[in-house]
């Protein structure tokens, strides 16, 4: 090393860099929202894991810890990477107590802003699903295509309510506007953990290629026949 | 020895799949482990008193990007060039002229005086002062070559990471600067002399 390069290592010290500030604090608030709802999740979440192993681990077989180093957890949504099959309940449908609304009648029973990708424009029918006592409702389901396209909304806030099972590889992170999202590119059994904790899984078919993101607190998965990039236009179109 | 050269990086890239997977603790000492050469090194390129906003904003967005570090680099040095990135943006968006602010981070060379108490100390002192004049009349590319080189004593490798830039051209630039530097330097020599 030559001397100037020395001196101009040596002038680090002479230079005068104020104390670093702690913005650790302002970087949290800033990711606030998802902060709180996460944070709330970790109570909820030990709840659904106990019921995901439940359903995942064939008993006495597979190794508990593969089965947790496995998952995935996202936006209210958990998904197994593991290869073994949720057990089903043959529960012919996921959702509880799912029946048509109109978007006006839908919106009054829920406690989050519907919001239909203006990609896509007004749904061809809305669904609502798992009611409580005071007659609201958890999840809120848009169909496009005759059914054959549909964006799944929830309150975030809430415990994690599907569970996917998907192989490893077709699982990654996308990024979208909002922040990123999780793609998975093929088929996949899809399970609802429903108010009391039961998982149900629909039994009649395997979930498409599914978007996985959430935007102010609010939840979405867009299930369809798509492709990676259709989709997070979409996902970018919220109203 | 091998197991604590090991044991850093990796608790880098765990931290980083915990906080990719949402975990915002995980994030948080991320934050807090390089706030100190994120912010040096936004003072360091010129964000003056905007560093701080700089390194939040950087953080922030490391976050929101995090999907996208893969890991060919290390955590910092994918960071720090978050840090230079928005180091530019700020003088693009305020059309602010970088490298002003070396002169207000420079030593006051009259409080050194006293501390070395001696003729050297005077001069080394004066030689240093210098050397921060002949920094700031650089071209930007090779004052942030310098910078990241020799200031913030990065490796070649963190370098590339950082300034975007091949690897060849950072070795070039490097001994480029260096060269410019020098012939700055026996300008003022001969002005001063």
């Amino acid at each position: 090393m030559d001397e100037l390069e020395r001196e101009l290592r040596g002038l680090t010290e002479w230079l005068d860099t104020p104390a670093a500030p702690d913005v650790a604090d302002r970087v949290r608030a800033r990711l606030a929202a998802p902060a709180r709802r996460r944070r709330r999740w970790r109570y909820y979440l030990a709840v659904a894991l106990v019921a995901l192993l439940v359903a995942v681990l064939p008993p006495g077989r597979a190794a508990l810890a593969d089965a947790v180093a496995g998952l995935l957890r996202f936006s209210g949504i958990i998904i197994g990477t593991s290869s073994a099959p949720i057990s089903p309940t043959g529960s012919p449908s996921p959702l509880p107590s799912q029946r048509p609304a109109s978007l006006h009648e839908a919106q009054g029973k829920l406690r989050f802003p519907i919001r239909p990708p203006t990609k896509l424009g007004p749904p061809e029918q809305v669904l609502v699903a798992d009611v409580d006592g005071t007659g609201s409702y958890r999840v809120v389901t848009l169909l496009y295509r005759g059914g054959a396209l549909r964006v799944d909304a929830f309150d975030g806030r809430l415990d994690p309510v599907f569970q996917k099972q998907a192989a490893g590889p077709g699982v990654e992170w996308v990024q979208l506007d909002a922040g990123f999202a999780v793609w998975i590119g093929g088929p996949h059994a899809l399970a609802y953990v429903d108010r009391a904790g039961t998982v149900r899984v629909e039994s009649a078919r395997l979930a498409a290629s599914t978007l996985i993101w959430e935007e102010a607190g609010v939840s979405y998965r867009l299930e369809g026949d798509l492709t990676k990039g259709e989709a997070i236009e979409i996902a970018n179109s919220l109203d | 020895m091998r197991v604590i050269q090991l044991e850093v990086p990796l608790d880098d890239d765990e931290l980083v799949t915990g906080a990719r997977a949402g975990d915002l603790g995980a994030y948080d000492l991320l934050v807090a482990r390089h706030t100190a050469s994120a912010y040096r090194t936004a003072v360091l390129l010129g964000a003056g008193s905007d560093a701080e906003d700089v390194i939040q904003e950087a953080f922030v967005k490391a976050y929101r990007k995090l999907s996208r570090y893969r890991g060919e680099s290390s955590f910092r040095a994918w960071l720090l060039a978050i840090v230079a990135n928005e180091t530019r943006n700020m003088h693009r968006s305020r059309s602010r002229r970088d490298g002003l602010v070396l002169r207000a981070a420079a030593a006051n060379p009259e409080s050194q005086i006293a501390e070395d108490g001696a003729v050297g100390g005077v001069l080394a002192a004066e030689r240093r002062a210098t050397l921060v004049r002949a920094l700031r009349l650089l071209p930007v590319k090779d004052r942030e070559v310098i910078v990241c080189r020799f200031l913030l004593d990065l490796s070649e490798e963190e370098t590339v990471t950082m300034l975007g830039w091949p690897r060849g051209t950072v070795k070039s630039r490097t001994s480029r600067a260096l060269a410019k530097l020098r012939a700055l330097l026996d300008r003022e020599e001969v002005r001063h002399g």
